[in-house]
């Protein structure tokens, strides 16, 4: 954990830096002016729908005390993770014999060009008809939706190692494993990495349209029940926790890739 | 690394080799259209010709990345038929593997040799200290600065005791005084091991100080200009640079790549 | 000349196969042309890109990968009718149900409501992808281009973009008047920050001698975007646009399915309440036809436009 330690995060010079950029005070003086404006156009009786800053600030810890609510990230994130997982590694592992066998690209590659670009979502039907629980189904449209772009990038990172350290990996007499296991996966590992960032961004938001169509518990399910209930509060912290916790894995699978791969700057 | 590799061979034949690409479309380009020039065991031959000539080509048809479309290269008699561990290729740019410390980088061929590890990598770090970069052995590539990714680089090629080194163009993009440095320092290298390198350059000063023989070809299609003999004697300094000999020779060859040269010039397209 | 003969060669032990071509000196046509010939058969003599296609093994082993999907497919649903899949609708089912004059649930390539669907869905989406791009690429550009612009109001754009389109439904639908607009508006969502974040990105890509090059020449302000910054962010502003596109599927199957009334994603999901097995596959390849499109005219468009940017890339 020596690598924690030593990142920006705990260092005490880099903060005082950021504290005296103009950056940082630009920034906040941006958000702060975005809230100003909606608190004022609700002042002046404009969006009357839209709760203001200051009602959501008071009516969102109500909200977050409420029982069930730590449930709900606990529903979705299970979701998440399995659905993701499952699609990383069957992803990971087709791409590879893919990207080792010409013939199995082939006769793959096209038939998968063809599903790609079906929306994740228009599997849903098919999937409540198929999968016996809620839980499956959901787990299979996140694997749908993570499992393209991860295989995507494993391809397309194979196809980027540079042919200079395959030749000279040749030329040092390279076994075919030994050009696999040293030369190919260390290669395709940042594009791997791109891949899965882009994935769990998209998982997200694969399941929370899951939850709001056919759920009963969740981060997308409590939107909806909030819209049903016309609870507009609820369903601003719905989005905005949502975005927060697609936001959390996503930085989450950088990190993770950044340690991953310690030759890139 | 103290034992000498130019016993153990390295002769190279290059004959009639001709080489021909499908460019866009459907169009044929014959790059290379009839080469025969011969690397001697132990020596230094140099191939110098105008950029864009097909050089780069040249040597990954004798490394085995790609076959002639006619004619054959041997190594010591056999006909060269894929890539192997007797001929290693140092790359215009660094190839060494990003993803490696420059210890793995140079420790990777006598591990594929079937070497121990440990024993490989011992080897590597007393290597890596005699080309200067003892205290770097963990730094990755992009961590180092260019004289020093080549200098890892030739360090990774000697180490397997290649019968011919193949270095193409491998101090370009060095500014002028770390390729005089990495120009003496090859040639240190060479007095004392001897293996048998082809170098293939387009500066004609490199060339001269370098070659025991100076291969010059043509531009595209491309044929074997002339074979010059380099009798400057070893070791070499740079005050020779300004010997008889040398002007004579410098004479020589830039008569006819002056020529070459201007043609490669015309035929570029613009956009280049 | 001390170019090396034939005879020296054959000395140091040349193959009979390579003496053969050993014909150094002899005149340079003979030479290409047997160059050619070589390579001719090497290579295979080419006859045409068709012909090579049609007989290169990639294109026979892309149509094995389909016949054994589909012939899985077929398997599994009709003739084994394995558990859980003999509730999906085979394959023969589908594609008799979509070319038929008569359909059974009323929707097939003869009937005016598949194209209902279809245009409806199109609309929405070139509505909302026009919309993203109008608004996106100028505030791209505003973004990457004044620095002053971008730390104001960045940290804003990358408050809201974290929010899936999707989770905006509700309350697009709560404060948006009317159907249409509520799924216009979460279609474009994804698109605009697509657009915006990759147009900002090609800004900073361009190179600062450019813009010194520019104020050289005695630029204006105007002549700087229209020269430099236009061009120069073009390859990632059409990265963008792809993306855009896709992710504007994305969503508005999402937003018909959840909020609408009609269009592709509807049909899929009222197929499936109304029990209409077939066209829930109807709309789901459909759906991909159409997203697969869409998605090629934007690289075709794209590729066109950027025709110096291969072309310096060929020349290499």
């Amino acid at each position: 954990m020596t690598r924690l330690w030593d990142s920006k995060l705990f260092s005490l010079a880099h903060w005082s830096r950021r504290l005296r950029s103009p950056v940082l005070w630009q920034g906040l003086a941006g958000i702060v002016t975005f809230f100003a404006v909606w608190q004022i156009a609700r002042w002046l009786g404009w969006m009357a729908i839209i709760p203001s800053p200051i009602e959501l600030a008071e009516g969102i810890p109500e909200e977050i005390a409420q029982t069930g609510y730590w449930q709900n990230w606990i529903d979705s994130s299970r979701r998440v993770f399995v659905g993701f997982g499952i699609a990383a590694i069957s992803a990971i592992v087709i791409g590879v014999l893919m990207g080792m066998s010409t013939r199995l690209r082939a006769a793959i590659f096209p038939l998968f060009e063809v599903m790609r670009p079906v929306p994740p979502l228009a599997w849903l039907p098919l999937a409540i008809l198929f999968w016996p629980s809620s839980e499956m189904t959901m787990a299979f449209l996140t694997f749908i939706g993570a499992f393209f772009p991860i295989l995507l990038n494993v391809l397309a990172g194979i196809d980027k190692v540079d042919r200079r350290y395959v030749q000279a990996a040749l030329s040092l007499g390279s076994s075919r494993g030994a050009l696999f296991r040293r030369i190919l996966v260390p290669g395709a590992l940042p594009s791997l990495f791109t891949g899965l960032a882009i994935a769990i961004g998209i998982t997200w938001e694969v399941v929370i349209a899951a939850e709001m169509a056919s759920g009963t518990n969740g981060l997308g399910y409590m939107t909806w029940d909030s819209y049903m209930t016309h609870s507009m509060i609820g369903i601003v912290l719905g989005m905005l926790s949502i975005g927060l916790a697609g936001m959390a894995c996503s930085w989450m699978m950088r990190w993770v890739g950044q340690i991953a791969t310690p030759w890139q700057k | 690394m103290t034992k000498s590799s130019a016993t153990s061979g390295g002769h190279c034949v290059v004959d009639s080799v001709g080489k021909v690409y499908s460019s866009s479309g459907n169009d044929l380009e014959i790059v290379l259209k009839d080469c025969s020039f011969e690397v001697p065991a132990g020596s230094l031959t140099v191939l110098l010709g105008p950029s864009g000539c097909g050089k780069s080509t040249m040597v990954k048809l004798i490394a085995g990345y790609e076959t002639p479309t006619l004619g054959q290269v041997r190594l010591d008699g056999v006909p060269v038929n894929g890539p192997n561990a007797d001929r290693i290729v140092v790359f215009q740019e660094t190839a060494l593997f990003p993803w490696m410390t420059l210890q793995e980088n140079v420790a990777y061929g006598p591990v594929q040799a079937g070497e121990a590890k440990a024993a490989a990598e011992r080897e590597a770090g007393a290597l890596l200290r005699t080309v200067g970069l003892a205290g770097f052995e963990h730094r990755y590539p992009t961590q180092i600065s260019g004289g020093m990714q080549r200098r890892a680089e030739v360090a990774r090629a000697l180490i397997t005791r290649p019968k011919l080194m193949l270095l193409d163009e491998p101090f370009r993009g060095l500014d002028h005084m770390s390729r005089g440095l990495m120009q003496e320092y090859y040639l240190k290298l060479f007095d004392e091991h001897r293996m048998t390198t082809l170098f293939v350059t387009s500066e004609i000063d490199e060339a001269i100080f370098l070659a025991d023989r100076l291969v010059v070809l043509s531009y595209k299609p491309t044929v074997v200009k002339t074979v010059i003999d380099v009798d400057l004697p070893r070791p070499r300094n740079f005050q020779m640079l300004t010997s008889a000999t040398y002007g004579r020779i410098k004479e020589q060859a830039l008569d006819l790549l002056y020529n070459e040269a201007l043609k490669a010039f015309d035929q570029t397209p613009a956009a280049a | 000349m001390q170019t090396q003969t034939v005879t020296q060669l054959a000395a140091t032990g040349a193959s009979p196969s390579s003496i053969i071509f050993s014909v150094a000196g002899a005149d340079n046509g003979n030479r290409e042309a047997a160059l050619i010939e070589a390579f001719r058969q090497k290579n295979g003599s080419s006859q045409g890109k068709v012909g090579r296609l049609l007989r290169s093994s990639s294109l026979r082993y892309g149509a094995l990968g389909f016949a054994v999907f589909l012939v899985a497919w077929y398997l599994a649903t009709d003739l084994l009718k394995l558990p859980r899949f003999n509730f999906l609708p085979s394959p023969v089912l589908v594609f008799s149900e979509w070319m038929s004059r008569e359909p059974t649930h009323g929707v097939s390539i003869f009937t005016p409501i598949y194209y209902e669907h279809i245009l409806v869905s199109m609309r929405r989406v070139f509505l909302a992808f026009a919309i993203a791009v109008l608004a996106g690429v100028p505030l791209g550009i505003l973004l990457g281009w004044s620095r002053a612009f971008h730390n104001f109001f960045f940290p804003i754009v990358e408050l809201l973009r974290p929010i899936p389109p999707l989770a905006w439904v509700p309350f697009a639908v709560l404060i948006l008047p009317g159907v249409e607009t509520p799924v216009v508006f979460v279609t474009l969502l994804a698109a605009f920050f697509a657009t915006v974040l990759n147009t900002v990105l090609g800004v900073w890509s361009i190179n600062d001698d450019y813009f010194r090059a520019a104020s050289c020449l005695g630029y204006t302000r105007l002549d700087v975007l229209t020269r430099v910054i236009v061009p120069g962010s073009m390859p990632f502003v059409f990265t963008g646009l792809q993306i855009a596109m896709g992710v504007s599927w994305f969503s508005l199957v999402g937003g018909e399915m959840i909020a609408g009334r009609s269009g592709l994603g509807f049909l899929i999901f009222d197929a499936y309440m109304q029990v209409a097995l077939p066209n829930i596959v109807i709309g789901m390849i459909t759906l991909g036809i159409l997203g697969y499109a869409s998605s090629a005219a934007i690289r075709r468009l794209g590729d066109r436009l950027m025709a110096w940017q291969s072309k310096g890339r060929n020349s290499q």
